[in-house]
């Protein structure tokens, strides 16, 4: 029996609760409800009284209410838009459309083409299938009331992914898509279990068409066991008026290895939270993104490496464009808890600035509280070196295009750490576009130094 | 473009007093010192606070911020001490027929 | 619209005529009586009494602050604000801890010296050299006193400058030494004039001038240079658990100012400070700082470029012991353009010590063509020690150069090892690195700030200071 979610529009202290369109197991009621009270009683966020969202005021005008919550229906199917058929069809389709989830009218997400495999399924497969294997995930590393917009993802969530890859398996890419329509608001859910000794590379991007007013809200929670193995990819390029809100939530067990890569280069202004626990010693953490703001962009990007057991390494490279009026926040916390010694953890955020107004806020932080550690973080904002621009002038390098490749340069090691092939590929185009967006809207042109 | 809007009665702000207003998204403060109306944005320009909850010397014509002690010129909007390195806009005020009217920049 | 207005005038009504007489009891607790007889004490003029009153009525509004060490420990009401009363003046030698007897011995502190520092004599008679200095800078029209004389004598002066880096409200514990400052230092150097011998506080020894609520004023006039230093190595007792200084430093056009602290507070004291500079064009401030004392520390020397061409560095130390809290830093923001700055943080944890930097950089927009590097490095002695860093980077200029770094980490095995390996002990060895890791901090001092701080060191490494 199908059970149809009202569409209801939610408020900043509540919510209507959510349900699969083929029902939740009991567990995900049980959590639907915790956040349902989370929810209710934890005060909207406040640029004012928050030190998370001291530089991202934007969050006091945000309404939830004013997005419209997906029709819940309980014959999905995939009917695919304008602009996600070219990201299909997009440099990534080399992957193959057998592993490839993407999101429905619904707001669930569904595989695209066919396939055998049962270790990258539509949430609510994956949770019908093996309730016992989610419910060890699920709620488990983004607890319900965790966050304001964790426990809103929790009680609406319709849809996401389900990837289990089963012990010692070496997998092949799995791509999810996850879009969101005109006035509506989305909140996938993306479960990953990598067993013991098991590897696989994930692909996930956020995508919307432009001029839509949008809200998404995507949750993902990684564990990974022992001597596991994922390569996470997120690529962020929303249209310019879709506001993000995420939160990444990774739990490395012993000898397990995480990769992340990240790319963020859409959206009208996004908040996500990358946190990630080295729970067991041997983990290992490595981190590499970009971002590139124009125009009235705000990306704000929070993350955490908490090196509970010892003998880990984590590792954060985020380096940032931001030109026109944009602005980038950046928030990491290193942690060693007591007893967490022989860690090494980095963080390094580099911003460059390319406009009179843009701005490059960067907050690096640390909490040591085991001796035998090296810790070490570091952080630069502004413009291009004249150096390098001297060096493309004196080559005959018009201006323009000299900074173009300076920022290029200035990427070229995030690029070149994601998968090689199909993956690079795709990611090196995606920055190409917007580099190809600064250059026609002439934000490389304006320049006030003397190069 | 320039834009004058009626605010309110020139009488609801006592000599002596302020009040906060908010234009759109825009907050103002308005101030009656001696009978001689200012208005300013309401925002300190060093963190935040809301001015129309400040201290008035009336004597200096500026007000205080209550967070952190800036004094702003009322008539400029430029910060008199620290720690305000920055100045607050100043917006043209008039009172017509008995009601306040103050002239705000854009939309 | 209907707007509700608020009252913004504040009219103070003392409560008191002028021409009362008071008796004056001495007495714990604050209120506006114990303000009002500071006030009347030092034979002030109105307008001090009313900044005092209303920088009480501020301390009084504002909450304690959210973030920063746990000061939840102070109890404002079981403090003396101004006099003590006789009985509780003394203390006695045998009452000076062992270990702190031992440190004295080590650094070879002479006698008056230790009585003084150890909290058992009220004075400390250096007048003599103060006496000769005090010539010298006579001729060159130095003033340099405590700040009630500065009042007293050099009322224009004094009013012109006091209170405008630092507002009364500025933060709650700048409130209440606004309220019930008392002694600490008034310096102002003229035009053209280099004060070659350092100035200390040290000078002028009495209770008072290393008060709970000193308040300094430092004034250097275009083109001159200053170099001041407050404290001292060596492990200072004070009876006096809540300490909150402020400092105001005003450089103008082409002076240089640079401002020497080292503090060994005794660990019964909350050291709670607000240090600001105004660097006014193409002038210099440099704050050299370093906390060794205290049970909780609580203070970020702030350096304020305003004018082209000026520079800010600030150069500290930071070392913490079992139980100990050092939560200090630096902040400097660059509101005019062709700014530098350089902050470099050394910090050492120990036992259950625990350090903080916290820092802010902020770049206004108008700022272009700034650079700045900040650099804090943190060494964990003991598996029990605790370190963070939390440095803030706000710029909001283009045409900038900032960069940040930060490494935790404990000594070195392999270093260790070498020097152990040569014969020298593992003690021996820590104090050897740890002085070594803070060298860049040690070569800004006078050469017997210097040694003694060397000392003070390897002393702490074998762990026989308390």
């Amino acid at each position: 029996m199908t059970q149809l979610v009202r569409t209801t529009q939610l408020t900043r202290d509540d919510a209507p609760l959510g349900e699969l369109a083929g029902g939740d197991p009991r567990f995900l009621r049980a959590l639907r409800e915790a956040a349902l009270s989370a929810y209710r009683e934890a005060p909207w966020p406040s640029s004012s009284r928050d030190e998370d969202w001291r530089r991202t005021p934007q969050i006091d005008r945000l309404d939830p209410a004013s997005y419209a919550l997906p029709p819940a229906t309980d014959a999905p199917g995939v009917q695919i838009s304008d602009q996600l058929a070219r990201v299909l069809d997009g440099p990534m389709a080399a992957l193959g459309r057998g592993r490839t989830l993407v999101t429905d009218q619904s707001g669930n997400l569904a595989p695209f083409g066919p396939s055998e495999d049962r270790d990258c399924l539509p949430l609510m497969e994956g949770l019908a299938r093996g309730p016992e294997v989610w419910e060890q995930v699920m709620g488990k590393l983004a607890q319900p009331g965790l966050r304001k917009f964790v426990s809103l993802n929790t009680i609406l969530l319709q849809g996401g992914a389900a990837v289990h890859i089963p012990r010692g398996a070496e997998a092949a890419p799995i791509r999810v898509i996850h879009s969101v329509d005109q006035g509506s608001a989305s909140f996938p859910r993306t479960l990953v279990l990598v067993e013991e000794g098991a590897s696989v590379t994930l692909v996930e991007e956020w995508v919307s068409p432009d001029d839509d007013h949008a809200l998404m809200a995507p949750v993902v929670e990684v564990l990974l066991r022992p001597g596991a193995h994922l390569t996470h990819v997120v690529e962020q390029s929303c249209g310019n008026q879709t506001v993000v809100q995420s939160t990444i939530r990774v739990r490395a067990e012993r000898d397990a290895r995480y990769d992340l890569r990240f790319l963020l280069l859409g959206g009208s202004w996004q908040k996500t939270y990358f946190d990630i626990d080295m729970e067991g010693p041997g983990s290992e953490a490595k981190s590499n993104g970009l971002c590139i703001g124009r125009r009235h962009q705000h990306f704000d990007v929070q993350t955490l490496q908490d090196h509970i057991a010892g003998n880990a390494v984590s590792d954060l490279l985020y380096r940032v464009a931001v030109a026109e009026r944009a602005r980038s926040v950046f928030a990491g916390l290193i942690r060693v808890e007591e007893g967490a010694q022989k860690t090494n953890a980095y963080v390094q955020n580099r911003n460059l600035l390319l406009s009179r107004e843009a701005k490059a806020d960067s907050n690096p932080t640390l909490e040591i509280l085991a001796n035998d550690v090296r810790c070490t973080h570091g952080s630069t904002a502004g413009r291009i070196d004249d150096n390098q621009l001297f060096y493309c002038k004196s080559r005959g390098i018009p201006r323009e295009e000299a900074r173009r490749l300076v920022i290029e340069g200035f990427f070229a090691d995030v690029i070149d750490s994601f998968p090689e092939g199909t993956v690079r590929e795709a990611a090196d185009s995606l920055v190409q576009g917007a580099m190809e967006e600064l250059t026609r809207s002439g934000a490389l042109a304006a320049d006030s130094s003397s190069a | 473009m320039a834009e004058w809007i009626r605010v309110c009665e020139a009488e609801a702000i006592p000599k002596g007093h302020a009040a906060r207003v908010e234009v759109g998204d825009l907050p103002i403060a308005l101030f009656n010192v001696g009978g001689e109306f200012h208005c300013l944005d309401d925002t300190c320009s060093h963190a935040l606070a809301s001015l129309s909850e400040g201290e008035l010397h009336e004597d200096q014509c500026t007000v205080e911020c209550p967070l952190h002690g800036s004094q702003f010129d009322l008539v400029t909007g430029d910060p008199v001490s620290f720690p305000a390195v920055e100045p607050v806009m100043v917006h043209p005020i008039e009172v017509r027929d008995g009601e306040l009217w103050v002239c705000l920049e854009g939309g | 619209m209907t707007v509700a207005a608020k009252d913004l005038t504040k009219d103070y009504k003392y409560g008191f005529n002028d021409g009362d007489e008071f008796v004056f009891r001495a007495q714990k607790g604050l209120t506006k009586e114990v303000v009002a007889d500071i006030s009347r004490r030092k034979d002030e003029p109105s307008w001090m009494l009313e900044f005092r009153l209303k920088a009480l009525e501020h301390f009084q509004q504002r909450a304690m602050p959210s973030w920063g060490a746990d000061l939840s420990g102070i109890d404002f009401d079981d403090i003396y604000y101004y006099v003590r009363p006789a009985d509780e003046q003394g203390r006695t030698w045998e009452d000076v801890p062992e270990g702190i007897k031992k440190t004295f011995d080590r650094l070879g502190i002479p006698e008056a010296e230790r009585k003084f520092l150890g909290g058992v004599s009220a004075q400390y008679e250096s007048e003599v050299v103060y006496h000769s200095i005090r010539k010298d800078l006579e001729k060159l029209g130095v003033l340099f006193s405590d700040c009630d004389t500065g009042l007293r004598e050099h009322p224009e002066i004094f009013r012109k400058y006091f209170g405008t880096v630092i507002p009364a409200n500025d933060n709650k514990f700048a409130a209440l030494n606004s309220a019930v400052w008392s002694g600490g230092s008034f310096v102002y150097v003229p035009k053209g004039v280099r004060v070659e011998v350092p100035l200390q506080a040290y000078f002028r020894i009495n209770t008072e001038s290393m008060g709970q609520f000193e308040r300094t004023l430092i004034i250097a006039e275009e083109g001159s240079f200053v170099h001041y230093i407050e404290g001292c190595t060596a492990p200072t007792y004070s009876k006096d658990s809540l300490h909150s200084a402020v400092v105001e430093i005003l450089a103008m056009p082409g002076a240089h100012v640079r401002y020497t602290t080292i503090q060994n507070w005794s660990n019964n004291v909350y050291n709670l400070v607000t240090k600001r500079a105004i660097a006014r064009e193409n002038s210099v401030v440099e704050w050299i700082d370093g906390n060794l004392g205290s049970k909780v520390t609580m203070k970020y020397p702030s350096i304020y470029l305003m004018g082209e061409g000026a520079h800010g560095e600030v150069l500290s130390v930071a070392f913490a012991g079992d139980g100990q809290h050092q939560d200090a830093g630096a902040k400097v923001i660059h509101v005019a353009p062709n700014t530098t700055s350089t902050i470099v943080s050394k910090s050492v944890s120990k036992g259950t010590g625990r350090t903080s930097y916290r820092g802010h950089l902020k770049v206004y927009p108008k700022a272009h063509d700034v650079r700045s590097s900040v650099r804090c490095d943190a060494l964990l002695l003991d598996e029990t020690s605790r370190s963070d860093t939390y440095p803030y980077m706000d710029v909001e200029a283009q045409d900038v150069q900032i960069g940040h770094e930060a490494t935790v980490s404990k000594v070195g095995d392999e270093q260790l090892f070498y020097l152990q390996s040569r014969g020298i002990t593992e003690q021996e060895a820590t104090a050897m690195i740890v002085n070594g890791f803070i060298e860049p901090f040690v070569k800004e001092l006078p050469m017997e700030y210097a040694l003694e701080l060397n000392r003070l060191i390897s002393l702490q490494m074998e762990g026989s200071v308390g």
